[in-house]
Order: C-alpha cells, then structure tokens, then sequence
C-alpha cells in the first residue's frame, strides 16, 4: 500500500514539467462559406502551429452532414518545435441533391497525442467548426466589384520603381493629342464639304 | 473662297476651345510671359505607390512581423522627406506602427523606396485592417497612402501541466483536489475562448485489475478551487462552466479537478489511470 502511494506521486512530480501549446490558423470570414450550386468542390485551408519547444504529434478528424468533406492529406502530423504553416486542405463536394439555401455544418477536430504516462493524462483538443451555405448559381456574367483605387497599389512581385504618377501623366498627354488631331481632321473635311459643294 | 473662310474660321474656333478646355498656354500672351517676381514654394512629398500585403495568419503567443514597400517622392528632392513612417489601423484595436522605415532603393534623385516592419499581436482582432505609410518634409508637408490587408483568425492556446494525480485515495473518500491542480490555459490567439472549454474525461481503470475501475462521474471541473463544480460525464465533452478566455495579451483560465467521491466498495488497491482507456481531453470548439 505504501509503495503504491509513493508511485503515484512521483508520477505526478514528473510530468507538471509538461504543456501544451496547439494553435489552428483558418482565413477570416470562413466561418460561414458561401458555395455556389454550380461549383461542385471547393477546397479549404487550414494551418497547423505548435509554438512548444518540443515536437508535437497531432490527430485530425473531419466530419460533416452528408460527407460532403474529405480530408486531402493524412490525419496525423508531426510538427516541430516553434513551428507554423503545417498546411492541411479539405475538399468540399457539394451534393447531388443540394439547392439553394441548405447549409451543411463541418467539424474539424485537432487533438494532440500524448508522449508521456501518467494517472490520468490530459491531452489538448481543438474543434473547429464552419457552416458551408449553397447559395444561387453564378452567373457567367458575374463580375466581383473592384474598388478602383485612384492611385496604383503595386503588387509585392511587381517592379515598383517607375513613379505611377509619371506614367499617368504621360497618358494623358496622348489623349489629347488624339483628341486634337481629330477635331482638326474634322474642321479640315466640313471645308472641303462645303468648297465642294459650292463648285456644283 | 467663302467656304475656306468658314473652314479656317471653324479650325480657329476648335483650336481655341480646346485650349481653353485643356487650359494650353498661349505663348504670346502676355498674361503667360509677364512675370514681375517669383517666390520658390515648398512642393509637399508624394506617397505614389505601397505594395501589397497578403493575408497574414497571426503567430501563436507571439509577434507576426508583416513587411510592406512604401514609394515616396518629393520634387525637391527626396532628401527633403525627413519622415517616413507606417501604421495598421482598425477601429476598436490598438494602432500598431513603424515609427521609421527604412530606405531599401533610391529610385532617382527624388524618389525612393522605404520598407516598413511592423509587428502584428497574436491577439489582435481577426478581419481586415488598414495600412498606411506617412510621408512629411522638413516644413511639414506631408501626403499619406492607404490601403488594406486581412489578418486572419487564430485558435490557439496552452496548457499546463498535461497530466494530473491524486495521490492516495482511499475507500469512500470525498472531495478530493487533484495533486496537480490547477491546469491553466492560456489564451494564445485572436479567437475568443470564454465558454468554449470542454472536458472529456473517461473511466480511471486498475492498472492490475482493469475490471475495477472508479467512474468519470465521480470526478468534476471547476473554475474554482473548489468541489462541486461540473460533475464529468463518462466519453462526453462537458462544458465547463463560467469559463473566460477572452483573446488578450495574458489572458488566463484555471481548471481544478475534484474527484467528489470514491466508490465505497469494489475497488481493490491499485493504481488507477487512463492507460486502458484512454486519456482525457481538455478541448475548444
């Protein structure tokens, strides 16, 4: 009896040392997901972290209504210590039956593995869950509005050394010399037009 | 000869309505080539372009440094811009900023490309933030562009320690705090957390006689240092009451373990634990 109490609470001792530190990164606003009757997949992403100092092996799990997800890449990841980015994508196909309006709910569940023994461990669970909403087919006419923006934003890859406002005074230069150009052609046939007409 | 007259006549009436419309000087004009003093004025800095800023995942526990190009001119020369700075904006959270960006390429003799730094929190709300990049001169002129990127949502958090003992038991025993008690979460996201913590918990089988076993239903959580809390349910996540985990900069919660009762009977001395079982779940969701 003595020794058995004298076990567990070494256990104990050992294993306060031990924490957790799981983290799941998704894109803003996916909370509820807009599909499109038409589409039939989609696809979403998903970033595993694990901000630990000691390598973590994690379990992921997706269920949905109707199985209309699919986990792309295998269910158990090993993540290195102070790392983020561990990329897992889940398929969506929308189903046969489905119309406008239904709203299928998904569950993504992350739990981390245990490495250590103890009397009762107490692993780390994270759930995430997302609503997918079909809503009306897109129309082939359909264009995303954009906001214009009264001076160029210049991507990250693009080049942006030449100063944008040159250029765009430079444009308008050529705008008026066409402009100019054609007023002057114009004026030129009236006073043909009209010579003419007076020789018949 | 009438109609060449009234053809030169419509030319000189474009030509001067569009010059007038284009506001073309008229060299002749006295009114262009009579200048009786001119004073040098000061030309304001021009921010012509920023680079885009893809959506950025926040780190866990930690800071996300975001990187971004700020083009900035000044037709009196670039060395009249004496500040160059940078900041993320969005109504209800703290303005993050790069007081002072750095100089990566000269474009000419009037422009050049500043690169602005500027740490994300972890905690910092989810959805779409501003950015803006200042530009000011040595008298105070200044011009600002702005544009927008998405910060993106983050569920994270810790918890310590990863296991929990309670020593020696004995037959009919009550109200008994885990050796280990608390386990502390803490917040390390942008997602708040309050109300969303889970236990799932599982039969303490015998490490010698696994058909003796003390139920999860003898166990509960609470936010307090106290028995009484959440009785646990056997393989269900039960909610934790009263829990705050708001997203913050030290944002904590404490769970206590109780096992309220030990069956008065049937239970042999051993070691009681989760290996045949499985272990017990601390979860969000």
């Amino acid at each position: 009896m003595r020794l058995m109490v004298v076990t567990i609470l070494i256990i104990s001792i050992i294993l306060c040392s031990y924490a957790y530190a799981l983290g799941i990164a998704t894109d803003y606003g996916s909370e509820v997901v807009n599909v499109p009757l038409n589409q039939k997949t989609a696809f979403f992403s998903f970033r595993l972290q694990n901000m630990e100092d000691e390598e973590a092996t994690v379990m992921i799990d997706v269920n949905s209504e109707k199985n209309i997800t699919k986990l792309l890449n295998e269910s158990k990841y090993t993540l290195a210590p102070m790392t983020r980015g561990s990329e897992f994508l889940i398929e969506l196909t929308t189903p046969e039956d489905a119309k406008e309006g239904d709203v299928y709910n998904v569950t993504i569940s992350i739990k981390q593995v245990s490495k250590q023994e103890g009397q009762i461990k107490v692993g780390q669970g994270i759930g995430k869950k997302f609503q997918v909403k079909i809503e009306g087919n897109e129309s082939p006419f359909y264009s995303p509005l954009k906001r214009v923006e009264s001076r160029k934003i210049i991507n990250e890859t693009e080049n942006s050394s030449s100063p944008t406002s040159f250029a765009l005074a430079k444009e308008n230069n050529v705008n008026f010399s066409i402009i100019f150009a054609v007023l002057i052609i114009l004026a030129v046939l009236i006073a043909v037009y009209l010579y003419r007409r007076r020789l018949m | 000869m009438k109609s060449i007259k009234i053809g030169i006549s419509l030319i000189a009436v474009i030509v001067s309505v569009t010059m007038l419309y284009f506001n073309i000087p008229v060299f002749g004009d006295s009114s262009d080539t009579t200048i009786v003093s001119a004073t040098l004025t000061n030309r304001a800095p021009d921010v012509y372009a920023l680079s885009t800023i893809s959506a950025q995942d926040p780190t866990g526990g930690t800071t996300k440094t975001v990187v971004f190009n700020c083009s900035v001119q000044d037709i009196d020369g670039i060395s009249d811009v004496s500040v160059i700075n940078a900041t993320f904006y969005k109504t209800g959270e703290t303005n993050r900023t790069d007081s002072t960006c750095s100089a990566v390429e000269t474009v000419n003799t009037t422009a050049k490309i500043y690169e602005c730094s500027i740490d994300m929190q972890f905690y910092d709300a989810t959805g779409t933030w501003n950015y803006q990049c200042y530009a000011q001169d040595a008298s105070s002129s200044s011009d600002t562009m702005s544009s927008t990127f998405t910060y993106n949502s983050l569920e994270s958090w810790t918890m310590t320690p990863t296991s929990i003992g309670f020593g020696a038991i004995y037959l009919g025993g009550t109200d008994i705090g885990a050796t280990d008690d608390p386990i502390t979460l803490t917040n390390k996201g942008n997602h708040d957390l309050s109300g969303e913590i889970k236990v799932t918990s599982l039969d303490l089988t015998g490490a010698t006689t696994p058909s003796e076993y003390i139920p999860a239903g003898n166990f509960s959580v609470n936010v307090n240092d106290a028995h009484g809390g959440d009785v646990l349910i056997n393989n269900t996540a039960k909610t934790v009451s009263g829990t705050s985990l708001n997203k913050g900069a030290s944002s904590t919660e404490a769970l206590y373990f109780y096992l309220e009762e030990v069956p008065s009977s049937g239970l042999s001395y051993q070691i009681y634990n989760t290996a045949v079982l499985g272990e017990w779940t601390i979860s969000t969701a």
